[in-house]
């Protein structure tokens, strides 16, 4: 048995253990260290690894790979799925299109405005960044507010 | 521009106080710009972490302070980059959810096969190949003649071994035990 880095392995392996499978072997710190460890010529491994990070995939020697991700379903994506006409930036892919409803899709196109928006601004959409920035709109805003108010009310006091 | 350490690692351990770890963990990933998620679990610790070469050595030398921790494995790898843009630590059930109450890979687990061994025990026609991970994975790469399970997370896979994987019919790989003496 194999996986990313050899966590789900240690809790496969233990369970068909329990299940009664007496020779069970696993790849000792997962496809990662393989392609580390491994020569590329000596290699058995086919295509890239997928990593939970934005990378999306790693090629055999660790760097970024070829796969782009749709920001609806986290579902890594080739350039041939982007020209599709189920493509949607942050929206839809072929591999959700069909899964998601159109309330959804909604919320995903506005989500995805935001993060368009966000970035004309040169903010970070996520992140520290942007949750600092979001707490200057909002402070932003009270102020503004509050003058309004202020304003509001010396009119009447006139 | 520095390139951008990332940071996988786990381990299985006993942390009954996990809970209480949080707080300072958090902190100590924010003041050191530390990005990424790590989990705690009563089971250990999981995550993928990224941040400079520094951030990242103070960080590791910060969980092995833990003696519990002292042993922490990770794997690196390089971006240009930065691939995550908060700081979290997440209280979890369990560090890698299978959703089976008592396994334990501190009790019982598989046999560990080092990388450069590898290719010689999946080269073995007796062997049967399982790609643990799920099907989107699996899309994008696997191992040569490897098996497919389809499952579309984790949590399916114990339902995959029963219904596809039979404890006698997987039984008689034994020579493979006697020939792994000599991989």
């Amino acid at each position: 048995m194999f996986c990313t880095g050899g966590i789900r392995c240690e809790k496969s392996t233990a369970y068909l253990k329990e299940q009664g499978f007496e020779e069970v072997y696993h790849l000792e710190g997962g496809i990662l260290k393989y392609l580390e460890d491994v020569p590329e010529q000596e290699s058995l491994w086919e295509g890239e690894c997928f990593v939970f990070d934005e990378r999306v995939t790693v090629n055999h020697s660790l760097e970024k790979g070829e796969y782009d991700q749709c920001h609806a379903c986290r579902l890594p994506i080739t350039e041939e799925d982007k020209q599709s006409e189920k493509y949607q930036r942050g929206v839809s892919c072929p591999h959700c299109f069909d899964k998601t409803t159109d309330d959804q899709k909604a919320r995903y196109a506005e989500r995805e405005k935001q993060v368009q928006l966000a970035l004309k601004r040169g903010e970070a959409h996520i992140g520290l960044e942007s949750n600092e920035a979001a707490e200057q709109h909002r402070m932003e805003k009270i102020r503004r507010r509050e003058q309004d108010r202020l304003a509001a009310k010396q009119k009447q006091h006139s | 521009m520095a390139q951008t350490v990332v940071c996988a690692l786990y381990e299985f351990v006993t942390l009954d106080d996990y809970a209480a770890i949080k707080p300072s963990l958090l902190k100590f990933m924010l003041d050191h710009e530390v990005r990424g998620t790590l989990l705690l679990a009563q089971e250990g610790i999981n995550g993928t972490v990224a941040g400079s070469r520094q951030s990242i050595d103070a960080l590791l030398d910060y969980l092995r302070t833990d003696s519990r921790l002292k042993d922490l494995s990770y794997k690196e790898s390089y971006t240009d980059t930065p691939p995550f843009l908060r700081s979290r630590v997440k209280l979890k059930r369990e560090i890698v959810t299978m959703g089976v109450e008592g396994i334990d890979p501190k009790q019982s687990v598989g046999t560990y096969i080092k990388p450069k061994d590898w290719n010689k025990l999946i080269s073995d026609p007796e062997v049967l190949l399982v790609d643990t991970r799920n099907d989107y994975e699996v899309q994008v790469g696997t191992f040569k003649n490897a098996v497919n399970p389809h499952t579309e997370s984790f949590r399916e896979f114990p339902e995959y071994v029963k219904q596809h994987l039979d404890p006698q019919k997987h039984k008689k790989s034994r020579h493979v035990l006697y020939r792994r003496n000599s991989l």
